[in-house]
């Protein structure tokens, strides 16, 4: 049942009929991971607390850097030092302090991450690396866990989401991370400080989309914008039957760190 | 693989080819050909922004 407060609070929800009392209820029963609470995370971690998503995790080691508040809206100045899921948690409790918020100061490996998406209904990959990327697909493949996955480099961005066992995942475009040589990292390559805005509230309008039940989810497409040209493509993406990991004869069976992936923002050597 | 040279594609390693919605394994590359109509996608790999 909704409290008062609460139905004062998500009214704007409320009032639409795809959402109403009972949608809203269902995000409130709802819980989303976000792992990376950096250009991603932050806008996705923001709307899902105002949104009402009931249980939402953190996933991040790191702490607050003064280079990432050109973009992580979530982080100010002053918590410069500071970890991000705490001081992502204090902005969403500040938000929405009816909401629960679990924080994981961590990155994920392939020996904690099954356990930690275990708990949660939707997962949103915020992380800036490709060895957290195919991790977070392997393990939400093999676990069956619904995901968005979005990439993100200068002036461009990408999303798909990921119904294991139903669409098109990560590998299935990409079967195995760049090697490791000549690629420039994020801090080289720059990254446009809204663009991750856009991508990170794509990836939210995913999870609270899943959470209704209601609309289309990006499954099977991979929605490509560039921001120079103010440009959105949406590319269909079948599920590739050689893929690694979901296809006919996968060859990944368990779950390991890619050692030897890039690191960095990443990629394309143009 | 003439159209990734021709295209300015310096490194296939880091590109996907998408023709006609179906995605073209790495190894096919320099056999694939493509005809007039085709549709022909590159998706390239992109990171995040943390850092």
């Amino acid at each position: 049942m909704l409290t008062d407060e609460q139905i004062e609070r998500y009214q704007r929800h409320i009032a639409l009929k795809e959402v109403g009392g009972k949608g809203q209820q269902r995000l409130l029963d709802g819980r989303v991971l976000i792992i990376g609470t950096g250009g991603l995370g932050s806008p996705a971690a923001l709307y899902l607390a105002a949104a009402g998503v009931g249980t939402i995790g953190l996933v991040d080691a790191d702490a607050v850097d003064l280079t990432n508040l050109q973009r992580q809206v979530i982080h100010f100045t002053p918590d410069i030092g500071r970890a991000k899921v705490v001081s992502a948690k204090e902005k969403m409790a500040a938000i929405n302090p009816g909401i629960k918020v679990n924080t994981y100061q961590e990155w994920v490996r392939a020996d904690n991450i099954t356990g930690i998406i275990g708990g949660y209904d939707f997962v949103i990959d915020g992380t800036d690396n490709f060895a957290a990327k195919f991790l977070i697909n392997d393990a939400c493949v093999l676990a069956g866990k619904p995901y968005s996955h979005a990439g993100i480099l200068r002036f461009d961005g990408q999303t798909i989401t990921v119904r294991p066992g139903e669409s098109a995942c990560y590998r299935c475009l990409f079967p195995a991370p760049p090697p490791k040589d000549a690629i420039p990292t994020c801090s080289q390559a720059g990254v446009l400080g809204v663009l991750p805005g856009v991508l990170g509230v794509i990836q939210a309008t995913e999870a609270i989309k899943f959470l209704l039940g209601k609309g289309d989810l990006l499954t099977g497409w991979l929605l490509i914008y560039n921001a120079l040209q103010m440009r959105f493509t949406k590319v269909r993406v079948e599920r590739n039957p050689q893929c690694p990991i979901c296809g006919e004869a996968p060859s990944i069976k368990e779950l390991r760190d890619e050692e030897d992936a890039a690191t960095g923002c990443d990629l394309e050597k143009r | 693989m003439k159209l990734l040279v021709e295209l300015n594609v310096e490194d296939p390693l880091y590109v996907t080819v998408e023709l006609n919605g179906a995605i073209m394994e790495r190894k096919n590359f320099a056999v694939i050909s493509v005809k007039e109509g085709d549709e022909v996608e590159f998706l390239y790999f992109m990171g995040g922004g943390r850092e």
